[in-house]
Parts: structure tokens; C-alpha cells; sequence
């Protein structure tokens, strides 16, 4: 199916001629682009946020878990995940875009509203299945040192 | 309903039984699918000395190889990694089976007989002709035996305890829901009877091939009669299959999804129907959390519009449940072991559409709930909340955004006015009615037994079929249309034209 749909879609691309939003589109749609590089950001700021304490190697390692799950996503909803995390990816880069990402996600807007939902979603499912004694501000640490403490 | 004692398990068919798929095979009956309804009919048809090959987008994995309700389990058994939704306001999220054996790998394993007057209700409204009730529940009968419909010996879960005492207090009707399990020496742990511990190995000890980790993409169809399917392989490579009879069985999803792409029209995708739930996490003074399984007690005092039940509550399921009011119902992930996750679901009004559009793999799928549903969704997790109290909650967390914890009588107000469906994470896991069976022309995909209007030999057998959503967990009544169809392709020589 893949090789086969790439084939069709490098016929598909040529007879366009080229036009970007189409290209981008259909490289959307066919998965030649990887989900990390353009939800990654934002999940890790969502993260951040959220669970302040949990440490930058689990944050990361969580990050990987949410971009690979938005690889798995099917065809229409990644599409629609990765056109938002490109947004919120482009206002991440300006100064002062958090601040303005951090507005947008807390509207009740249809589908953008969403986008952070999915993110937390999958990074705390995948915290707390993996570490069930973190803290609800992400400190995994603290809160294993305190079950070996109490089973000391 | 009737209980068989619990069963021995069968013997599960070793891996090695199991085909890869090839660039090119063939059978005279093709089966895309093999969940609930896939693998009764592939038993039915090669017991009836049918050459029949199933074929299976997903992997074969070994019942008990796996945690229950975790993310490997969603990675390697369900579709997308469990996480698809059915566009919407709110959306909807739903999980797919996509492993040999379907969602009866993966779901609660609760067993519920299809409803007498729903039955009723199908045959005169779409028009099932040749259809007796009476017979369809004595097809349930043999299924009950053959899956080892039982109930749990000796004691309850506590979560299960749970849903019994609160409703117990309220005077609601209430019971335990029998299982395909078996329970070899009274141990607690069933082990599931399953399509692969089941009607798989049936299927195949008759002379069925089972080919895994291969996707139909499309039948190639001309004049209202298929001839092949085009495949896709583990490893990317592209196949075909040819065959002279075909059955889709690959869920309400994927069946109508895999027809359209095929170039089949009719009423085929337009109505699906589903139980939408909505949910919420009680905290009780007790460690009560099972992190792998579910309550077998449903609350039943208001079926078929609204039932309550218990869901999956391992600890990354907490933190989900509590997710939508993080700023304020944090501080409870601390006590998961103390937290169990239930679930309201009501019999929708709404309806759905699953669409394919050219080049792309996966169907766009939107729902839309009607004011009565908010409504009935609304009353719903405000009764449930009501229940968790009588049952002995500290403290319960409804699952929307906004939501107010609650503790006591009077929360309850707060929290019924502060609802609304499109802050709730609303979800289901009962998919069906997107191929309608039945003549009643306009409003059915497929006749009365199964074949696509306007073709020859392509055949939906899963919950596609179902006319709608039946207000009790579909698979019983998906089993049972499947053999009665099977059953009637048998007797009628698989020649209907």
C-alpha cells in the first residue's frame, strides 16, 4: 500500500505542477512526514507546563511516545494534527507565542481546543502507566524514593 | 438467559497455523475481518466444507501475552493505537480491535443477549424477512455454550461491589453481566474466550487459513460482482487475492469504509449508530483499584436509555479521567489506588457517517448527538455521580471541562448545571449499523441476509449489519446474526444471485 500510494502520489504531485499547499497536503496524508519534528515542540512546552518537575530526559522520552502515536493516527485526523501542530509549532517560534498558544488552547474552539487534548492525553496516559507514583506536578523521583522509604 | 457452566479452554491454534499472507492466494469464500463476526462465519462456512481463507489487517497475539487496557495492548491490538475519533461537537472518541480475533480480544468480555423487542423492532422497521427471534436466540444458546457465557465464581471486584451497593442503596435495578470466560479451578482470573481460543481454531480445524498482518485496500468489482481484492502485505508489498464469494467483516468502521472505496454505493456508511458514554473517577476510603479488568456489575433501572457500568482503571486511565479539570482534581492522582473510573452510556438518537475520499487509507468518520442526547448525558452523570455517593464515595470527579468535584447531595445541582456534552470527553466502544440489513429500500446497505444491495457475492457479516444500536453490548447479538447468515449462505448453496 505505501510504495503503491507513493507511486501514485508522485504522478498526483507532477500533474499539480508543484502547487506547495497541495504538496503539503498530500505529503501529510501519505506520512512522509514524521509527527515529531512538528508536534514536538509544542507537546514538550505542554509538558513543561503541566508537570514542571518531571525531568527533561522523561520528558523527552514521553515526547517520542506522543509524536509516535500521532504517527499511527489515521490518515484524515494526522492530517488535521499536524496542520494545528504546524501552526502552534510557527507561533512557538515568534516571542511571546506561548503566551498566545497558551490563550488559543484555552478557548473552547472546535478542533483547535483538541490539539493540547490529544497531546496531554497521550503524555499522561503514558506517565502515569509508567511511573504511578508521580506527583501530579510530574516528579517521578520523589515519589519512587518515597515508596522505597516506606518499603524500607 | 441461559449459563453454561464454565468451560476447559480449548486449545489455542499454535502461531504456527497462522499463514503470512502471500502476493497472491485464493479461495473460493473470502473473509476480511476475523473478530466476532469473521471468525463465526469462517467456522460456519469451512465446517460446511467451504474452501474459506480469512484475512487479517492485524497481528495474531497470544491470549495473556499482553496487560490488559495498556498502551502495548493499544499498540499492538487496536487500530491507530486506540486513538480514533468520530468527528464532532464534541467528538467522539472510539477504539477499534485490529488483531486476529477482533475486539473480542480486547473489549470487557461482557455478554448480553440481543434485547427481544429490539429484535422485534428490526425485523418490522427495516423489513428482515425470513427472520424468526426465536431462532436467533437459539443460535445465542449454542454461542453461549461455545464461548462459555458464565458467571464470575465466588466473589465481586470491588469496583464491581461498588456499582452493586450504590445501586443497591437507590433501589435501582442492578446485576452482574455473565462472560466469556473460563475459569479453570474457580480461579478469579477468567481466561477469555476469544475468537483465537474459540471460533478460530474451529474454523481452522475444519480447513480454514487464517493469514495475518494483511490489508484489503479494495475488491475489484464490475457488473455488482467482485472477483479480487487488492492487498497490502506486512512489508508493504501489494498482493491480490481472488475469490468467488466475499465477506466483509471488518467492524463498522472498516466494512463500509473498504465498500466505498471499492466504488459501492447505496446506504452504505450513512447511519452509524453508537452508545456514547461519558465518564467520571470516584475516590472511596479503601484501595479498590483493579488496574486489569473491569467490573462485571451493570446498573440496568434505566435501559435501554441510559445504563451505568465500570471502565477500565489502571493508573494512566486515572490521570485520563481526570485530565479534563487537571488544575483542580490533580492532587487525586496520588490516591489512584483509590479511584476506580464508570461510565454512563446511553441508546443514541444521533446518527453517524463514515466516509472514504480517494487516496486516502482511513475513512473521515463524524457523529453528531442530538439535544436529547446532551440531555440524556447530562442526567446520566449526574445519576452516576448520585450512585458513586450511595455507594460510599469521599469524592467524585466528573469528566468535563469545568467540572466541580463532588462530595455530597448538593454538588450534584453544581455539577448537573455546570455539564455540557461539548466539554465532556465523551467516548464509546460499541460501533455499529453503517450496512444496515433488511429490504426496506433507502434505509438498508444489504438484504436480510447480508448481501450488499445491488451485488452478487459480496456479503457484510459484523456489527455493520446490526439496524441499530442494540442498548446492551452488541456482540452476542453480532455473533448471532452472523451464524444465521452464514448458516442461510450454507443452505442456499452460496450461489444467491
Amino acid at each position: 500500500m505505501f510504495s503503491r500510494s507513493l507511486k501514485v502520489g508522485t504522478t498526483t504531485t507532477q500533474r499539480t505542477g508543484g502547487d506547495a499547499i497541495s504538496q503539503l497536503r498530500f505529503h501529510l496524508l501519505m506520512r512522509q512526514v514524521p509527527a515529531l519534528p512538528v508536534v514536538g515542540s509544542f507537546a514538550e512546552r505542554l509538558l513543561a507546563a503541566d508537570l514542571p518537575d518531571l525531568t527533561a530526559a522523561k520528558r523527552r522520552e514521553v515526547v517520542g511516545f506522543i509524536a509516535h502515536r500521532v504517527d499511527a493516527l489515521p490518515s484524515f485526523t494526522r492530517f488535521g494534527v499536524l496542520l494545528l501542530g504546524t501552526f502552534f509549532r510557527t507561533l512557538l517560534a515568534v516571542p511571546g507565542g506561548w503566551g498566545v498558544a497558551r490563550l488559543l488552547i484555552a478557548l473552547p474552539l472546535p478542533l483547535v481546543a483538541e490539539y493540547p487534548r490529544l497531546m496531554r492525553s497521550l503524555g499522561f496516559a503514558y506517565v502515569w502507566e509508567h511511573w504511578p507514583a508521580t506527583t501530579p506536578t510530574g516528579d517521578v523521583a520523589v515519589a519512587n524514593a518515597a515508596i522505597g522509604e516506606a518499603a524500607a | 438467559m441461559t449459563v453454561s457452566p464454565a468451560a476447559v479452554p480449548p486449545a489455542t491454534v499454535p502461531p504456527a497455523a497462522v499463514l503470512r499472507a502471500t502476493a497472491a492466494m485464493d479461495a473460493d469464500v473470502l473473509i476480511i475481518g476475523s473478530g466476532a463476526g469473521g471468525a463465526t462465519t469462517a467456522a460456519v462456512l469451512a465446517e460446511a466444507g467451504l474452501d474459506v481463507l480469512v484475512v487479517e489487517e492485524g497481528e495474531w497475539v497470544e491470549q495473556g501475552a499482553l496487560v490488559p487496557f495498556s498502551l502495548e495492548q493499544m499498540d499492538r491490538q487496536y487500530r491507530a493505537g486506540g486513538v480514533t475519533v468520530a468527528l464532532g461537537l464534541p467528538s467522539i472518541a472510539y477504539t477499534e480491535g485490529r488483531c486476529a480475533g477482533g475486539g473480542t480480544e480486547v473489549n470487557s468480555g461482557l455478554y448480553w443477549r440481543p434485547p427481544g423487542d429490539v429484535l422485534q423492532r428490526w425485523r418490522e422497521q427495516f423489513r428482515i424477512v425470513d427472520f424468526d427471534p426465536d431462532e436467533l436466540l437459539a443460535i445465542a444458546d449454542e454461542v453461549e455454550r461455545d464461548i462459555s457465557v458464565c458467571p464470575a465464581p465466588g466473589g465481586y471486584t470491588e469496583p464491581s461491589e461498588v456499582l452493586r451497593r450504590g445501586a443497591d442503596a437507590l433501589g435501582w435495578r442492578n446485576g452482574e453481566i455473565p462472560r466469556w470466560m473460563a475459569y479453570p479451578n474457580d480461579q478469579p482470573h477468567g481466561q477469555r474466550q476469544s475468537m483465537t481460543r474459540t471460533y478460530l481454531p474451529r474454523a481452522m480445524r475444519a480447513g480454514a487459513r487464517l493469514a495475518v498482518e494483511c490489508r484489503v485496500d479494495r475488491l475489484r468489482c464490475g457488473a455488482g460482482r467482485a472477483s479480487s481484492a487488492d492487498t497490502t502485505l506486512a512489508d508493504g508489498t501489494p498482493g491480490t487475492i481472488t475469490f468467488r464469494h466475499v465477506f466483509v467483516c471488518g467492524g463498522a468502521i472498516q466494512s463500509p469504509a473498504l465498500l466505498q472505496r471499492s466504488g459501492i454505493r447505496g446506504h452504505i456508511g450513512r447511519t452509524l449508530a453508537v452508545h456514547p458514554t461519558v465518564k467520571l473517577a470516584a475516590r472511596f476510603p479503601e484501595a479498590l483499584n483493579v488496574p486489569d479488568d473491569v467490573p462485571v456489575h451493570q446498573v440496568k433501572e434505566f435501559a435501554p436509555h441510559l445504563s451505568f457500568g465500570g471502565s477500565a482503571s489502571n493508573p494512566g486511565l486515572v490521570a485520563l479521567s481526570l485530565l479534563d479539570q487537571w488544575a483542580t482534581f490533580q492532587q487525586a492522582v496520588t490516591q489512584w489506588q483509590h479511584i476506580s473510573v464508570y461510565y454512563a452510556a446511553i441508546t443514541s438518537e444521533g446518527l453517524g457517517r463514515v466516509r472514504s475520499f480517494p487516496r486516502m487509507k482511513d475513512p473521515v468518520v463524524t457523529y453528531g448527538l442530538t439535544l436529547r442526547d446532551r440531555a440524556l448525558l447530562r442526567s446520566g452523570l449526574a445519576r452516576l455521580a448520585l450512585l458513586m455517593l450511595e455507594a460510599g464515595a469521599l469524592e467524585v470527579y466528573p469528566s468535563f471541562k469545568g467540572a466541580p468535584s463532588v462530595r455530597n447531595r448538593r454538588d450534584l445541582a453544581t455539577m448537573q448545571q455546570a455539564f455540557s456534552a461539548t466539554k465532556a470527553s465523551v467516548m464509546t466502544v460499541h460501533l455499529c449499523s453503517t450496512v444496515p440489513m433488511g429490504e426496506l429500500e433507502g434505509r438498508t446497505g444489504a438484504d436480510s441476509f447480508g448481501l450488499v444491495h445491488g451485488c452478487s457475492n459480496i456479503y457484510v457479516n459484523d456489527a455493520s449489519l446490526l439496524p441499530t444500536a442494540p442498548g446492551v453490548n452488541p456482540q452476542a447479538s453480532v455473533m448471532a446474526f452472523a451464524i444465521r447468515n452464514a448458516r442461510h449462505f450454507v443452505a442456499s448453496g452460496g450461489r444467491r444471485a
